[in-house]
């Protein structure tokens, strides 16, 4: 009889195995080519954790602090206690903050058995506004409880509230005026005043207009920029807040002619000899009638060819830029050069830089 | 023969013996006794069952196969392109980004990449090369769609839709449109098909942006609401996909609110501000709502299994939306156990990932422009509020000579140098902690221009000090701790503790020469 156990069992296992191993299998290699192993733990417990005798427990009573309302720049300080509830040293190895608006200072980084320590937070509301929430992490040698998340929250009031916080003048064509206008307002009791208003590009005026229910009214008017191309600046505002007695507001915008094109330069980087490597350029029509008549590009290692058009709503084509094997080592000068039926912009140039390594 | 007497019988079948080896020609040709074989059969009438209620899905799964599909997630990038390198251990970067998604799409099946929104942290010309490198990286990294942010309105959508044409990345908003009629090519939802066996399952893509982020007079942007705007999309859609995928550019708790009153989202990824999304992943239902962190300083991936439907629908043959819910993913919720198998994945990008060179070589061309743009010299400056100007750390040192001996061996003293080394010198977002005084007119300008006002010099922690060089004051110097967390913040110094760096800079606090 014992003949037979050997087959009985591999029967046995055959069966019982064709219910199991699909499936473990599947998830066997899931984990193999998980990176999560290497991921941090997230903050979880173990199930049903057998907490040795002499295992230290961290606590905190209020893991969650909100700070209410705050002005803007203003800094907040707030102090977590917790205890070492469990019969172990509690070890804190550090404190992380995930933002650098927030810093932590820890009382001690050893604690005994029933004892309390306290972490010390300060939030600098630096140039928050609005509500936020941010962490901290205690990491300790609590086995159950290694990270654990703290949390401060509120909101920060802006004493000079701007709006809108940025003016995008968006796609101007060239020599065409255009105005904005900027809503000034104090979120307290301070009867806001403007003291002075300056502006860092000549082409872009900035002048208070009279005040309305919404607040302080200022006026911003880009004219007479003559130069094709993308533009940045800045609107600085003084005033007789105490808080933000000086306020910037961004301007940026593009000065368009017949034709935009989108890069400007083309840049390849470093290519290895041999290779073959596509760019594309996208060529916007901002007039009606305009058409790309040609296109030239040097040296002949490159090539282009158009592949896509549109006509209707948004009339542009995509222009693509081969760069060819046969690309000789040395630095990439190249140019494109778009003839165009434009009286304003008959030649359109975009340079295409680069280096071809050797292999 | 009653069940006790029919187990014992069973039990003393011979697969229950000390299992002896025995040569391999002792297997062959033996019938099986009429005990041994009902012992087999009854066990597998006894474990089939059992199997089943423990793993009821896996024996539903082997009728119909699972066709699996992953969700890869990241966003508020925020204008952070890599780890500057200033301390160890700085998480994120496209490079890594690059590498860990190329690694992924080889073990995860039908991967679909996704970008919440926000390119940059703010605008100017910086930014905007910021925006073009982020948005050519997400292209190499195969991201399918970006939802537009509220820094995305900021930076211009006019830019980002000439962009996303270049980079054949589709910009989605399901609520944002434009007051006036112009065609910016933003979608309100993107459909993703995914082919299997000849089979076609198809995904949809929606995006919102909360108003609550919009200025309230922002451009000729309208940002309606965003549950309105869903159920008028979905009305039309919800017959025309089987999976639907929200990017929720809000809170938290906006996020929630909307995979509260519209449950046909599998999956929410969500988050503002939040820059740990370990710790605020949430269940709303069957409804995942997942954060994406700040500063694209992890990945998140959390993968679906679906069945197939053996139906015709339409002529097509559909796999339906019977969601398998990934291993353990309940639990981990309720935090009652640790799944290791779970798969929703949060990965933070250390440094065990490498740098993919095609992202490292479009990182060379950021910088790249920047120096052909002359940021640094072009840059806006204005007069220091004190009215006071930089001197350089020479005029110092005629005065102070042993602190100025000491200052050149600090780290301080070669801060212009570490640039140089890492190839960030033309980077105004670097210069402004490794020189002196770099936004004021009379501070740093150019290596070539002003030389005297590279590093972290004297000037740098005290002020500006024509006036105390005109006439030594009382009070010139003053420094507070504090003024070190300008530079010494977290991201940049995340070590930083005054006592200890202190150390390493302490110089006499009077040395004067008579």
């Amino acid at each position: 009889m014992e003949k037979f156990r050997l087959p009985i069992f591999l029967l046995f296992l055959i069966i019982f195995g064709q219910f199991f191993f699909p499936h473990k299998l599947s998830v066997a290699e899931t984990l193999l080519e998980s990176p999560l192993d290497s991921a941090p733990s997230p903050q979880v417990s173990e199930s049903a954790p057998q907490v040795p005798e002499k295992q230290p427990q961290i606590s905190f009573e209020h893991p969650e602090f909100d700070f209410g309302k705050i002005f803007k720049g203003e800094k907040v300080e707030h102090i977590y206690a917790f205890e070492n509830q469990g019969k172990g040293v509690l070890k804190i190895s550090k404190v992380k903050t995930s933002c650098g608006c927030t810093a932590a200072v820890l009382s001690n980084k050893t604690i005994q058995p029933g004892e309390k320590g306290e972490i010390k937070a300060t939030f600098n509301s630096g140039s928050y506004g609005g509500k936020i929430r941010k962490n901290l992490t205690v990491f300790s040698n609590d086995a159950e409880t290694p990270q654990f998340k703290l949390v401060i929250s509120g909101e920060i009031i802006e004493e000079v509230a701007i709006n809108p916080k940025n003016i995008n003048f968006g796609s101007i064509y060239v020599g065409k005026e255009i105005a904005k206008t900027i809503t000034i307002k104090s979120l307290t009791e301070l009867n806001l005043k403007i003291i002075n208003i300056t502006t860092s590009q000549p082409f872009v005026k900035a002048i208070q207009k009279e005040q309305n229910e919404d607040g302080l009214l200022v006026q911003v008017t880009l004219k007479d920029n003559f130069t094709i191309g993308r533009f940045n600046g800045r609107i600085n505002l003084e005033t007789n807040s105490q808080r933000q007695p000086q306020v910037t507001i961004p301007f940026f915008g593009e000065v368009v002619g017949d034709i935009t094109t989108y890069p400007k330069k083309i840049y390849y980087g470093n290519v290895v000899e041999g290779r073959e490597v596509d760019q594309k350029l996208f060529v916007k029509i901002n007039k009606e009638d305009i058409k790309i008549l040609g296109a030239k590009i040097t040296p002949d290692f490159f090539s282009t060819k158009i592949t896509e058009r549109y006509e209707q709503k948004n009339p542009h084509c995509l222009i693509e830029i081969k760069l060819h094997k046969d690309a000789t080592v040395g630095t990439l000068n190249g140019m494109l050069e778009l003839t165009t039926n434009s009286d304003s912009q008959p030649l359109v140039q975009i340079p295409i830089l680069g280096e071809i390594k050797e292999s | 023969m009653n069940s006790i007497t029919l187990l014992k019988f069973l039990f003393s079948a011979p697969i229950f013996h000390h299992y002896k080896v025995k040569p391999s020609s002792h297997l062959i040709g033996h019938p099986l006794s009429l005990r041994s074989i009902l012992m087999v059969t009854l066990l597998s009438v006894i474990f089939f069952p059992i199997h089943n209620a423990i793993c009821e899905e896996q024996v539903e799964h082997q009728g119909s196969p699972l066709f699996p599909f992953h969700i890869a997630f990241s966003g508020e990038e925020n204008g952070y392109l890599e780890p500057c390198g200033c301390s160890e251990r700085q998480l994120g970067g496209l490079p890594r980004r690059h590498t860990l998604l190329s690694t992924l799409k080889r073990s995860r099946e039908n991967l679909i990449a996704l970008s919440l929104g926000d390119l940059s942290g703010d605008v100017g010309r910086q930014n905007e090369i910021k925006t073009e490198i982020t948005m050519n990286a997400l292209s190499q990294m195969g991201y399918v769609a970006h939802n537009i942010g509220e820094k995305d309105i900021h930076m211009g959508l006019d830019l980002l839709s000439s962009l996303s044409h270049i980079y054949n990345l589709a910009l989605l908003s399901s609520n944002v449109t434009t007051k006036e009629e112009r065609d910016l090519s933003i979608a309100p939802y993107i459909i993703k098909k995914l082919e299997v066996d000849n089979s076609v399952f198809k995904i949809c893509i929606l995006g919102i942006l909360s108003p609550d982020l919009v200025d309230e007079d922002s451009l000729d942007i309208e940002v309606l609401d965003p549950i309105v705007s869903l159920n008028t999309v979905l009305t039309e859609l919800r017959s025309e996909a089987d999976s639907f995928i929200l990017l929720s550019h809000a809170t938290i708790e906006e996020s929630i609110k909307i995979a509260e009153t519209l449950p046909v989202f599998d999956l929410v990824i969500s988050g503002h501000s939040i820059d740990n999304p370990i710790h605020t992943m949430k269940k709303v239902k069957d409804t995942y709502v997942i954060p994406v962190g700040e500063k694209g300083k992890y990945l998140g991936v959390i993968g679906f299994r679906l069945k197939k439907r053996d139906e015709e629908r339409d002529g097509l043959h559909e796999i339906s939306l019977a969601k398998e819910e990934s291993y353990g993913l309940s639990d981990y919720y309720q935090q009652e156990t640790q799944q290791k198998d779970c798969t929703i994945e949060i990965m933070p990008l250390d440094e065990k990932y490498d740098n993919s060179l095609e992202i490292d070589s479009l990182l060379n061309i950021y910088q790249q422009r920047l120096k052909d743009e002359e940021l640094v010299k072009n840059a806006y400056r204005e007069p220091h509020p004190s009215g006071r100007t930089f001197t350089g750390n020479e005029v110092c040192s005629l005065c102070h000579n042993k602190i100025f001996t000491h200052w050149r061996e600090t780290e301080h003293a070669h801060a212009y140098e570490t640039l140089v080394q890492s190839g960030h010198q033309d980077d105004p977002e670097c210069l402004f902690c490794h020189t002196i005084g770099i936004q004021y007119r009379s501070g740093f300008k150019s290596i070539e221009l002003t030389p005297k006002m590279k590093d972290i010099g004297c000037e740098s922690c005290h002020g500006p000090g024509s006036a105390h060089k005109e006439s030594p004051e009382k009070g010139y110097g003053t420094v507070a701790a504090e003024s070190c967390t300008i530079c010494h913040e977290y991201e940049h110094s995340p070590h930083f503790n005054f006592d200890e760096y202190w150390q390493k800079i302490e110089h006499p606090l009077r040395d004067v020469q008579d």
